[in-house]
């Protein structure tokens, strides 16, 4: 009957005080309870991490936090962008204590660009690959016969420009979209309850990809959807990286 | 109270409590940055990452001497501006410039081959860095918001009192851009640019002129719904007269209209341009497009020679002889690219004039020893 | 990758459209118009006039297969929504092999494909009739660059087109020697 919604939770200072008494018996989806969907693919090409702990690119991850207007408008929101991506940096920190990773954190050449002129068609044949995995591996409508059971997607020779640059064994991509109710959009969703009309509230989105730069075979890729969580906090980007990051196969 | 009644209650409280603040918004200022928990900063986080877009994309023209010429016209109708703003040159066939909130300027190649002079070029720049000045589009983004909600709730209550749900509201399919202003805000960067223009100078009459031009094309056109430029910036109709009355208001004093340093740096690009808008298809907006660049009297012989393709691309009742006359008129001048004798070739061939055909192939690859089409049009002639 | 993704997607919401389906590695019949030979699995996507074969997924790489194009076709559908129908590229009967090759160009820039450029037009037999053979160099929306390559010959006013492309990255390479043996195997009906 009341459909879950996350509340805004704020930095910036909003009239959300009262709001958030009237609304504290609203049921907030909690990642412990299972809300958290993941679904993972391994390669099925031969796969084995080097002995001794692996060297990881951590490549800048693509992240973008909004808020969820009232009428379903995701309006970007930069401070909480910036805050994930600081809270997302700190949290990766743990991941890598706990596979022996060795992060190599991608540094572009100019600060104002996000990456160096030579690996741009790199980083753009990987944003294809990610896009054919999930059409065709995660949309059931659209799998390809000649790929079921297996999963071999590769950037091939296309990866060296980011081997030839960086010590790495690895690459890892990382994709992170959540959008945080408003305080009108949550009262929406309350008020939808009313009405017994469901409406979403905000969302969290992720994938992750895991590139062996030697061969450029996408050696792992998982998906992160939940509704609940908060990226802004290193508490909650933790979460998020351990459901999403956990099964890294290093 | 009845569920309608405090759904309605619910709302009003919640409307009164949540409408985002629009404030005053005031002029942004040179080098202002906005902080970073307003909306503002998230529409120019989302305009700093397509900006990093385009420029990975291969579209932006990267000719010095172009870049050079726009960004110097643009500092001179705006010096407190000039550093923040960033002018980029894409490559695409309609007339079309934007200006993003945070300082993007897009010109595209379609607009450089059309306006005549730079007055017309600093009409539209001027205009454009209005949008930016007032924030136009923060502002925009901000009545959607408002907008949008209200109606939502109104649903709803409507709903709560049994009128049943309205039709779902549309998304906005991405902002900044894609956003049109309102008619008051073209209204005011018409005005304001219009003002920026003639105090540097510029012969004020050009703006109405250029307006004039664009309409001209697009009643022309095939497909006069697509215009990119008119979409965003609505109010066509009642343009073109205010224009004319703004001109009439300022003095008498002389004015410049400075076409050659346009032409400079915009006349090697013309080959380039005219295939693209070709590309259209959209023979009525290119047959207007070509008069109007044919009344400058400059390069008689690629207009000529693009006059014959638009011809035989079209394909109607009497083209192929027009195109035929184009073709062998364009080479007439001199200065014809040498695509005309291979399109002059092609066109004897169809017509079973096989002799006319083998002499201009074999003109052809006179003048393009290095044609890449090469071991085709020697095929050509074997064949014929 | 919303360029990617998008089409399909809109594609499956609106049209409901076919699924893949299985191309053994034999002689595949292309319409009623030629038969070629594959020599390796691939997947395959009949949409409108156009029989799709990718490996890997089209925003990869992807054989187009055009049997028969008729005079007043098109070589992709307009975009949903769009009002494009009237100026889109159009094949005519009696078009040179010079004309075909801007036709495709063209075509492929109005699809969305930006810098297209086709090179090094030359004949080539096309089973046993006389076609052509050209290359061609793209880039996507975003600006991810791919290379193509066609052939293809006009029998009896109507066109027979294959038109093979892949991102200049790793996948066009990948398949082209497969798509060689293709060309080389094409036998008209």
């Amino acid at each position: 009957m009341w459909a879950s919604a996350r509340v805004a939770v704020g930095l910036p200072a909003t009239r959300m005080g009262r709001v958030r008494r009237a609304f504290s018996v609203l049921v907030v989806c909690a990642v412990a309870a299972g809300c958290a969907q993941t679904k993972s693919f391994q390669t099925s090409r031969d796969f084995a991490p080097p002995q001794g702990g692996s060297r990881v690119l951590l490549m800048p991850p693509d992240i973008e936090i909004s808020e969820l207007t009232t009428a379903g408008l995701e309006e970007p929101n930069a401070a909480w962008t910036l805050a994930a991506r600081s809270s997302l940096g700190v949290a990766m920190a743990d991941v890598a204590a706990a596979h022996d990773m060795t992060l190599v954190p991608y540094r572009p050449r100019e600060p104002e660009a996000a990456y160096d002129a030579a690996h741009l068609q790199t980083v753009m044949l990987h944003e294809a690959v990610g896009g054919a995995v999930l059409l065709h591996k995660y949309v059931e409508k659209l799998s390809l016969p000649t790929k079921k059971d297996i999963f071999d997607w590769s950037l091939g020779e296309g990866a060296a420009p980011l081997r030839s640059d960086y010590d790495a064994d690895y690459a890892l991509f990382t994709y992170f979209r959540e959008s945080f109710a408003s305080s009108g959009r949550v009262a929406l969703i309350v008020v939808g309850a009313i009405f017994g009309v469901g409406v979403p509230g905000g969302r969290q989105v992720a994938f992750a990809s895991l590139v062996d730069l030697r061969t450029g075979d996408i050696v792992w890729f998982n998906t992160l959807v939940t509704g609940g969580g908060d990226l802004r906090t290193v508490a909650g980007a933790g979460t998020a990286l351990q459901s999403l990051l956990g099964e890294l196969p290093l | 109270m009845r569920p309608a009644g405090r759904a309605l209650a619910l709302c009003v409280l919640l409307l009164a409590a949540g409408c985002a603040a629009q404030g005053d918004i005031q002029d942004i200022a040179p080098g202002e940055v906005p902080p970073l928990e307003t909306d503002e900063a998230g529409l120019w986080m989302v305009m700093d990452r397509a900006e990093q877009r385009l420029r990975a994309s291969g579209r932006v023209v990267e000719d010095p001497a172009l870049k050079g010429y726009v960004r110097g016209v643009v500092c001179d109708l705006s010096p407190d501006y000039c550093d923040d703003i960033r002018v980029y040159i894409v490559r695409a066939a309609e007339f079309n410039a934007s200006m993003a909130p945070n300082g993007t300027l897009h010109v595209w190649t379609g607009l450089l081959l059309r306006v005549q002079n730079e007055a017309q070029l600093a009409f539209v720049l001027g205009h454009e860095l209005v949008h930016y000045q007032r924030r136009h589009t923060l502002k925009r983004w901000r009545t959607v918001r408002n907008t949008t909600d209200s109606l939502v709730f109104f649903n709803f209550a409507l709903a709560g009192a049994g009128v049943g749900i309205l039709a779902p509201l549309v998304q906005l399919a991405a902002l900044g851009g894609v956003l049109s202003y309102s008619r008051d805000q073209e209204r005011e960067a018409d005005e304001l640019g219009f003002a920026s223009m003639s105090a540097a100078g510029y012969e004020p009459k050009e703006a109405q002129k250029l307006w004039d031009m664009l309409l001209a094309e697009r009643e022309a056109s095939a497909d006069p719904d697509r215009d990119i430029f008119f979409s965003t910036h609505p109010g066509e109709k009642e343009r073109s007269e205010s224009l004319a009355k703004l001109a009439a208001e300022v003095d008498g004093r002389s004015y410049q209209v400075r076409r050659e340093p346009l032409l400079a740096v915009t006349l090697p690009h013309h080959d380039g341009w005219l295939h693209d808008e070709l590309q259209r298809r959209d023979y009525g907006r290119f047959e207007v497009m070509l008069d109007y660049l044919q009344e400058a009297g400059e390069e008689t012989g690629l207009l000529l020679f693009y006059r014959g393709e638009m011809h035989r691309l079209r394909g109607a009742e009497d083209d192929d002889a027009k195109a035929l006359q184009a073709y062998r008129d364009a080479i007439a001048t001199g200065k014809a690219p040498p695509e005309a004798q291979r399109a002059l070739g092609l066109l004897y061939w169809r017509q079973g004039r096989n002799d006319d055909a083998r002499t201009a192939f074999e003109k052809y690859l006179v003048l393009d020893p290095a044609a890449e089409d090469r071991a085709m049009i020697e095929h050509y002639l074997r064949q014929l | 990758m919303r360029r990617y993704v998008v089409p399909l997607i809109v594609c499956l919401a609106l049209f409901g459209c076919a699924q893949f389906t299985l191309v053994e590695a034999k002689r595949q019949e292309i319409g009623n118009a030629y038969s070629v030979a594959a020599q390796r699995t691939w997947n395959r996507l009949k949409e409108g006039n156009v029989e799709l074969w990718t490996a890997d997924g089209p925003g990869l790489e992807s054989l187009r297969f055009y049997a028969g194009l008729k005079d007043g076709e098109r070589l992709f559908e307009p975009r949903p929504g769009s009002n494009d129908e009237e100026t889109l590229p159009k094949y005519r009967s009696g078009m040179t092999v010079t004309e075909v090759m801007e036709f495709v160009v063209d075509s492929l820039t109005r699809s969305g494909a930006s810098q297209v450029k086709g090179h090094e037009l030359r004949p080539s037999a096309f089973g046993a009739a006389d076609g052509f053979r050209f290359e061609l160099s793209f880039a996507s929306a975003t600006g991810l660059r791919y290379e193509g390559t066609a052939i293809g010959a006009v029998v009896e006013n109507r066109l027979h087109l294959i038109i093979y492309s892949g991102t200049e990255l790793y996948y066009f390479p990948k398949y082209r020697e497969d798509v060689e043996r293709i060309f080389a195997s094409i036998q008209l009906a």
